[in-house]
C-alpha cells in the first residue's frame, strides 16, 4: 500500500525534483503530510479530498501518510496537489503502479477536480527525471517548450484518471496559437519633437547602452521609454526560453503561445522594495524585476524617488548580468541582463532646466541629485536632457521615422556588431576597443581636446568610444570618425550639468 | 631653535601669522612697518619691545604663549612647507603685494597666495551672494561670471557654496579672464570640501589668496575678515542674491567703507533670498541686470568681436546653417536639431567643427554662438 510519484518544486527559477511517497495503512483515519511542507502545501489535504470526491473517485478511510522527499528541503506552493492525488490513487490500488512510474505530475487541484496553472511549469517539467509529464491545461503552452520530455495536458482529475487507466484517450493538446501581432505596442511616430530623445533610443537599442532621461514633468520621458522595446530585435530562441522561464517562475502572465518572443518591458513603481527589484523571498526565492526584464528593458521612472539602497542593489546585476540572492535557508542565482532606462526630473520642483521657473534652493537641488550614487550614474552610457516639445511640433504631423524603420536600422547595426563578435557595442571590453573601434585621426583629436579640458575621464572615454562605435554602426561606417564622436558627446552630457549644477 | 638671517623676510611673516591666537589686526599692530625677522628675533630673545608693550589689550599670558610658541617653531621647516606647497607669501609693502590692497588701511600684513598674483592687475569685479541661493541666483551668478570673464574681467569671489561657486563656475567656463578667489581657511585647506575641485581650478588658471596660516581650519571669525579683502580687491562689488542679513551684507559694508561701487541684482520681491539685494536697490545701489550694466560701471566695453576678414570669408556650408541655429544665449542641442532639421550626427559634427574654429562655445549641455 505504498506508491511513489515524481514531481518538482521551484527554487528561484530552477526546478528541484521531488518524490511524493504515499503510504496507506490501517489505523485511525487521518492524513499527514511530512517533509517540510509550507502552509499552502499542507492545505493540499483538503483540496485533494474534495477533488477526489468531486471526480467520483474514492477517499480511503485509512491512515494516509504523504512524504515529500528529499524531506530536508522546504516545499512551497500548491503544485504538489496533483502528484499527491495521483500517488494516493496508486497507493490504494485504483491506479496500476506502472501507469505512473515513468511519469511526472505538477498542478494545483480545485475542489471540483479541475487542474489549475502553477508558476514555473517550464522549470518544473525540465527538472523531473521522467519520460512524460502531466501539466494543467493552462500551463501546457509554456511546459511544452521543454525539449526531451513528452508533455500531456489535463483539464481535470477525472479526465486524467481515465487516460491513465486506459478508459479514455489523452486529450488532444491545444493547437499552438499564432503569436498575435502586438497591436497595442506604442509606435515611435507618436512622439513629436524630441529629436535628441528619439535618437538616444535608437542608439540605446542598437548598442545596448543604458539610458538616463532627465527632463521636466510632462516632457515625454515615459512616452519615450515605452517605445524602446519596439526597437529591440526579436529575442533569439535561447533568449526567449530564458525570459519565458523567468516569467513563468515569477508567475507573470505569458503570451498565449507560451513563449516570450518580444523583449519584455518592466516598469516597477518607485516604492519598490529591494527584494521585489532584485529577487528574494523566504521559502521559494522569487525572481525580481531585474530578472523579469532579462533580455528586455527595465524602466525606472522617477528614479530619484527610489530608496538609494535599492538603486545601489542594481550595480551587481548591471555589472555581471546575474544576481545572486542569499538567505539563511536558501540561495538562488537569477539571470538579470537588462537594458536600464532611468527617468528623473532635474530638481525637486521639476523646472530646473529653466532656472527662472525653478523654485528650489541650491541645497535642495544638490541633495536631490545626490540620490543617484556616482557609481550607478557611471553605468549610464547615454545621458540626455529631454525638453518639452514646442506647441507647433505637438500639433503637427509625425516628424520622424516610425518604429519599423528605426528597428530595421537597429537590426542592421546589431548585425555589424555581431560580425565583430559582440552581441552589442555596450558590452565591448575596454581592452578590445582599439581593435574593434579604431578611431580616425580627427576623431582622436576631438577626444584629446575633451580630455585636456578635463570634461572627460578615462572611464568616460571608454564609454564614449563604445557609444561612438554604435553611432558609426548605425551609419554603416567602418571606422569611428569625428562626427560619430561629436554625436556621442551630445548623448553623454555630464550628470551634474543635467541636474542644473553650474 | 631658529637662527635669524639666512631665511627671507617672508618666512618670518608666515611664522608670526602662525602664532597662537594671532589675528590680522594684532599682526598689523605688531609689525607696524618693522621687518618680520626683527620682530621674530625680539620675540624669541625675550627682549622687551615697545611694540609688544603697546599691544596693551593683549594679556601677559598671551604674550608669553607667543614666546613659548616662537621658541618651539622651526621657521626653516615652515618655510619649506610653504615652498613645497607652491605657496607664495606676500608681505605688505614688499614687492609682489597686490597694489589694490596696498592702499587699504586694514590690508593684511601677511598674505598667502597660490597661482599667479599678477592677474589682479587687470580689471576686477567681486561677485558675492548667499550660500542658500535659488536656481535664479545661481543662473544669474553663473551668467555674470561667464560674461565678465569673457570680457577679460577678473572675477573675484569667496569660493563658498551657492552664488560664489556659481560665479566662478561661469568664469571658468568662459576660458578667458582668469579668476581670483579669497579663502577663509588655510590656502591648503579647500573649504567647503565640495568646492575642492573649483578651488584647484581657480589656483591653476588664476590666483587663490588667504590670510589664514597654512593648515588653518575654516573658523567662523575668519570669514568676516576675509570679506574685507573681497571688498578691497574688486573694482566693483555685485551682490547677486542675499538674505536680509548675512556674509554678503558684511562685504557690502566693507565695500561702502572703502568707497567701492556696490551693485545688486534685482530679484523677485517674494523671494527671501533676494531681500537683501532688493533692500540695497531701495537704498540707492545701482542695479546689475546683466554683464553690460557691470561693464559700464567699471568703464569697460566688451571687446568687439574680431571683424570677419573679407578675404577669408568662409564658403557657406552646412555648418553655417547650424551656426545660425545657435543663439548667442544658451541653446539646447534639441533646439538646434529642431531648427535645422538635420540628423543628430551631422549637426553634432558641424557643431564640433564650429567649436574648433572658435565660432561656438560648448556649454553645460548646450551651445552658444560667439
Amino acid at each position: 500500500m505504498i506508491a511513489s510519484v515524481f514531481s518538482a518544486i521551484l527554487n528561484g527559477v530552477e526546478g528541484t525534483p521531488v518524490r511524493v511517497e504515499v503510504h496507506v495503512s490501517n489505523g485511525l483515519p487521518g492524513f499527514t503530510v511530512v517533509g517540510l511542507p509550507d502552509a499552502a502545501c499542507r492545505e493540499s489535504r483538503d483540496r485533494v479530498r474534495a477533488a477526489l470526491l468531486s471526480s467520483g473517485l474514492s477517499w480511503p478511510v485509512k491512515r494516509v501518510t504523504v512524504n515529500l522527499a528529499p524531506s530536508g528541503v522546504r516545499k512551497a506552493g500548491s503544485g504538489l496537489d496533483l502528484p499527491i492525488a495521483v500517488g494516493l490513487l496508486a497507493a490504494i490500488g485504483q491506479l496500476p503502479p506502472e501507469c505512473v512510474s515513468r511519469c511526472g505530475f505538477v498542478g494545483e487541484l480545485g475542489l471540483d477536480g479541475g487542474l489549475r496553472r502553477v508558476p514555473g511549469a517550464m522549470s518544473l517539467v525540465a527538472a523531473m527525471p521522467v519520460d512524460a509529464a502531466v501539466v494543467p491545461w493552462a500551463s501546457f503552452p509554456e511546459a511544452s517548450l521543454v525539449a526531451g520530455c513528452q508533455v500531456r495536458p489535463a483539464r481535470n482529475l477525472r479526465e486524467l484518471f481515465d487516460a491513465l487507466t486506459g478508459q479514455g484517450d489523452w486529450p488532444k493538446p491545444p493547437a499552438r496559437p499564432a503569436d498575435p501581432e502586438d497591436e497595442d505596442a506604442p509606435d515611435l511616430s507618436d512622439v513629436r519633437g524630441q529629436r535628441l530623445g528619439r535618437w538616444a533610443l535608437e542608439v540605446a537599442a542598437a548598442g545596448w547602452h543604458h539610458l538616463l532621461l532627465i527632463g521636466p514633468p510632462g516632457s515625454g520621458k515615459t512616452m519615450l521609454a515605452r517605445r524602446l522595446p519596439g526597437l529591440l530585435p526579436e529575442l533569439t530562441q535561447q533568449e526567449a526560453l530564458e525570459t519565458s522561464r523567468i516569467h513563468s517562475a515569477a508567475g507573470l502572465p505569458l503570451p498565449r503561445a507560451g513563449l516570450v518572443s518580444r523583449p519584455p518591458f518592466r516598469a516597477p513603481h518607485h516604492g519598490a522594495s529591494a527584494a521585489s527589484l532584485i529577487g528574494g523571498g523566504t521559502v521559494s526565492m522569487r525572481p525580481g524585476e531585474v530578472s523579469a526584464a532579462t533580455n528586455g528593458v527595465l524602466f525606472l521612472d522617477e528614479m530619484a524617488e527610489f530608496a538609494p539602497a535599492v538603486l545601489d542593489g542594481l550595480r551587481q546585476p548591471l555589472e555581471e548580468g546575474t544576481v545572486t540572492v542569499c538567505r539563511a535557508a536558501a540561495s538562488a542565482s537569477f539571470p538579470a541582463r537588462f537594458l536600464l532606462v532611468g527617468a528623473l526630473n532635474p530638481c525637486p520642483c521639476g523646472e530646473g532646466q529653466t532656472p527662472s521657473h525653478c523654485r528650489c534652493t541650491d541645497g535642495m537641488r544638490k541633495r536631490y541629485a545626490r540620490r543617484l550614487s556616482g557609481p550607478l550614474m557611471d553605468r549610464f552610457d547615454l545621458r540626455v536632457a529631454v525638453t518639452r516639445p514646442e506647441p507647433a511640433e505637438l500639433l503637427g504631423p509625425p516628424d520622424g521615422d516610425g518604429t519599423e524603420v528605426v528597428a530595421k536600422r537597429v537590426a542592421e547595426a546589431r548585425a555589424r556588431a555581431a560580425e565583430r563578435g559582440v552581441m552589442a557595442n555596450g558590452l565591448i571590453p575596454a581592452s578590445a576597443l582599439d581593435r574593434v573601434a579604431p578611431l580616425e585621426p580627427d576623431a582622436a583629436r576631438a577626444l584629446e581636446g575633451q580630455l585636456r579640458r578635463g570634461s572627460l575621464s578615462a572611464r568616460g572615454l571608454h564609454r564614449l568610444r563604445r557609444v561612438a562605435r554604435t553611432i558609426a554602426d548605425l551609419f554603416a561606417a567602418e571606422r569611428v570618425g569625428a562626427e560619430h564622436v561629436a554625436g556621442a558627446l551630445e548623448l553623454r552630457a555630464a550628470y551634474g550639468r543635467l541636474m542644473g549644477e553650474r | 631653535m631658529s637662527g635669524v638671517g639666512h631665511l627671507p623676510e617672508e618666512a618670518y611673516g608666515a611664522a608670526l601669522l602662525g602664532l597662537p591666537s594671532m589675528n590680522p589686526r594684532t599682526l598689523r599692530l605688531l609689525l607696524d612697518g618693522s621687518p618680520p625677522s626683527l620682530v621674530w628675533s625680539d620675540l624669541v630673545s625675550n627682549r622687551q619691545v615697545n611694540r609688544l608693550t603697546s599691544l596693551h589689550k593683549l594679556s601677559a599670558t598671551a604674550k608669553s604663549n607667543w614666546r613659548a610658541a616662537a621658541r618651539s617653531t622651526d621657521v626653516d621647516e615652515l618655510w619649506c612647507r610653504c615652498t613645497a606647497a607652491g605657496v607664495t607669501v606676500l608681505l605688505r609693502g614688499a614687492e609682489g603685494y597686490p597694489a589694490r590692497l596696498a592702499g587699504d588701511a586694514h590690508a593684511p600684513a601677511v598674505l598667502f597666495a597660490a597661482g599667479d598674483v599678477s592677474v589682479l592687475e587687470g580689471p576686477t569685479a567681486t561677485v558675492v551672494g548667499t550660500r542658500r541661493c535659488t536656481g535664479y541666483g545661481a543662473e544669474v551668478a553663473w551668467t555674470l561670471g561667464r560674461g565678465l570673464a569673457a570680457a577679460g574681467v577678473v572675477v573675484v569671489s569667496g569660493l563658498a557654496a551657492g552664488i560664489d561657486a556659481a560665479a566662478h563656475g561661469g568664469a571658468l567656463s568662459a576660458e578667458a579672464g582668469p579668476p581670483a578667489g579669497v579663502g577663509g581657511s588655510g590656502i591648503d585647506v579647500p573649504y567647503p570640501a565640495g568646492n575642492a575641485g573649483l578651488w584647484r581650478a581657480v589656483t591653476r588658471t588664476g590666483v587663490m589668496l588667504s590670510e589664514a596660516p597654512l593648515g588653518a581650519a575654516p573658523t567662523a571669525w575668519r570669514f568676516p575678515e576675509r570679506n574685507r579683502i573681497l571688498a578691497s580687491l574688486g573694482d566693483v562689488v555685485v551682490v547677486v542674491e542675499s538674505h536680509r542679513v548675512g556674509g554678503s551684507m558684511h562685504t557690502v559694508e566693507a565695500a561702502i567703507a572703502r568707497g567701492k561701487p556696490v551693485m545688486a541684482v534685482p530679484g523677485p520681491v517674494t523671494s527671501p533670498a533676494s531681500e537683501g539685494c532688493n533692500a540695497l536697490l531701495v537704498d540707492g545701489c545701482a542695479p546689475a541686470r546683466d554683464v553690460e550694466d557691470m561693464l559700464a560701471r567699471i568703464a569697460l566695453e566688451r571687446p568687439a568681436p574680431p571683424a570677419p576678414d573679407p578675404e577669408e570669408e568662409p564658403e557657406p556650408t552646412g555648418d553655417d546653417r547650424v551656426l545660425w541655429a545657435v543663439d548667442p544665449t544658451p541653446t539646447m542641442f534639441e533646439t538646434v536639431l529642431g531648427r535645422t532639421g538635420m540628423n543628430p550626427v551631422e549637426a553634432a559634427a558641424a557643431l564640433g567643427r564650429l567649436e574648433a574654429a572658435g565660432r561656438v562655445l560648448r556649454g553645460a549641455g548646450w551651445w552658444e554662438r560667439r
